[in-house]
């Protein structure tokens, strides 16, 4: 497959300018999806820089200079007459790919050698997203690891007491008396921690199996209005108990988003139980939703304490737990939000929020719907 | 926003609502609930077929008049809640203590019938 990407034939000062052969040459072979021709250096971002010299001697007298005007470039082609004793070669220039050429070899082995500079430069992009990639994959296994196993050892620790305890005799059934403990709390505890486990657990598991690759998805048509009011429904029982008063609002005339139901679920169910976990009792969230051009809009605000100022960046991060405790003593594993941008993305949605500190939070999703019959896909 | 019309048939009250109860009408309907307690009214029908949603807070708030209610021997009823009241009702566990009907004169005789 050809290189497609911004091509600049930048003419040497004295030059007779004659660059059209060559410019023709190159669109023959359709590698170039711009190309400009000028007699100075590029001044913005191009894939690829063909310097077009009068001299060998004087290209290789100023590489490094030429290479620092060619600014941004990711690959650049030197052609000068006289340069066939040199031969064509390839040097490491910095970031970038460079090629000697002989301008005797004519535009279409000059085109062909421009091509052949295009595809390393897209080589080389592609094997630096790889190592990206790894990087990033071998510092997230060790993240998750660290943070499972310091997140997985409170609860596991609480229960290995709770054993101990039980073991021991010295809990009993509805006991007031003195040091005796009522077995109804230990059960409790034991609940709270298996609660603890269960939550971390499934949020690590789908965090990692959304940030190891993208999952496949089906977009079919879903009403937003119906996910969030089940979702809603659900939570009723946790506002309840902190006397948070849970209010939805949902837009009658809002039509169907292109996402999958269990996802938007997973997104609402985030987001509103987030607001419920940092309201204070008898504070209140609101969930409304309303259509916005190409789509809808899910927002989730509350009477919490906020987001502070420097949280704010990496909140939708992994692990990024901040400085606002649950009011409920509701386990959190930071992946809740990093989850949430997951999946919107997926569906190529996006979400944000909007806080201020001591006044609460107000988060916004915005999931696409449908194309209307007749529009462009977007490629 | 939510309205509230009241009734009374004999010992029961009948509290009809519409629109919705959300946070700025939990005050309006908790001064309702607690006038009719002060009144020792422990009998109550609540139309719901017009109201479109209710919240967390007023949820709790009938769930402590019905069980202050069940006390004196009264109930709570309701007839027919729509669909976000009566699936948030099956959400929390109410439906059994809170139970619904189809008509005002049934709810009107299982509260009187009490």
């Amino acid at each position: 497959m050809p290189g497609t990407g911004d091509v600049v034939v930048w003419l040497a000062h004295g030059r007779d300018g004659d660059a059209s052969g060559l410019v023709e040459a190159l669109r023959r072979r359709g590698i170039a999806s711009r190309i400009h021709v000028g007699d100075s250096p590029p001044d913005g971002k191009a894939d690829l820089v063909v310097r077009l010299s009068d001299s060998i001697a004087e290209e290789d007298a100023g590489l490094a200079e030429r290479l620092a005007s060619a600014g941004a470039a990711r690959a650049m082609l030197l052609v000068a007459p006289q340069a066939a004793s040199a031969g064509c070669r390839r040097a490491e220039g910095g970031a970038r790919c460079v090629f000697l050429a002989d301008r005797a070899w004519g535009d279409d082995a000059l085109a062909a050698l421009a091509e052949l500079a295009l595809e390393c430069v897209r080589e080389r992009a592609e094997r630096e997203r790889e190592k990206a990639y790894l990087d990033g994959l071998a510092e997230a296994q060790e993240s998750f690891v660290a943070i499972a196993s310091h997140d997985l050892r409170t609860p596991v620790s609480t229960l290995r007491l709770v054993l101990d305890l039980l073991r021991s005799g010295l809990a009993q059934v509805r006991t007031k008396q003195p040091g005796r403990i009522d077995i109804d709390e230990l059960f409790e505890i034991m609940g709270r921690s298996l609660d603890k486990m269960d939550v971390f657990a499934n949020d690590i598991i789908e965090a990692w199996r959304l940030y190891r690759g993208r999952p496949e998805v089906r977009p079919e048509p879903v009403s937003l209005n119906a996910v969030v009011e089940d979702i809603v429904a659900g939570m009723f029982p946790v506002a309840m108990q902190k006397d948070i008063a849970l209010d939805l609002v949902k837009d009658q005339s809002l039509g169907p988003i292109l996402a999958e139901p269990q996802r938007v679920g997973q997104v609402a169910a985030n987001l509103i139980g987030n607001a419920i976990k940092y309201t204070p009792r008898g504070g209140s969230v609101k969930v409304l939703t309303r259509p916005e051009p190409g789509g809808a809009i899910l927002e989730v605000s509350d009477t919490g304490p906020g987001i502070a100022e420097s949280e704010r960046d990496r909140l939708f991060q992994r692990f990024a737990r901040g400085s606002a405790r649950a009011t409920g003593g509701e386990p959190s594993t930071g992946l809740g939000l990093f989850i949430c941008r997951e999946i919107v993305e997926l569906y190529g949605g996006r979400i944000w929020f909007e806080s201020e500190p001591g006044h609460g939070a107000r988060f916004y999703v915005f999931w696409p719907g449908p194309r209307p019959e007749g529009s462009q896909a977007r490629k | 926003m939510m309205e509230l019309t009241e009734e009374r048939h004999g010992g029961v009250d009948v509290l009809t609502l519409r629109g919705s109860i959300h946070a700025e009408d939990n005050a309006a309907f908790a001064r309702v609930l607690s006038r009719l307690r002060r009144e020792g009214r422990s009998r109550l029908v609540i139309d719901a077929h017009g109201l479109e949603y209710m919240n967390s807070r007023a949820i709790g708030q009938l769930v402590e008049f019905s069980r202050e209610a069940r006390l004196e021997g009264g109930r709570v009823v309701l007839v027919r809640p729509g669909p976000t009241v009566a699936k948030i009702l099956h959400a929390v566990g109410l439906a059994s203590l809170i139970p619904s009907y189809e008509t005002t004169e049934e709810a009107l005789a299982a509260c009187a019938g009490q």
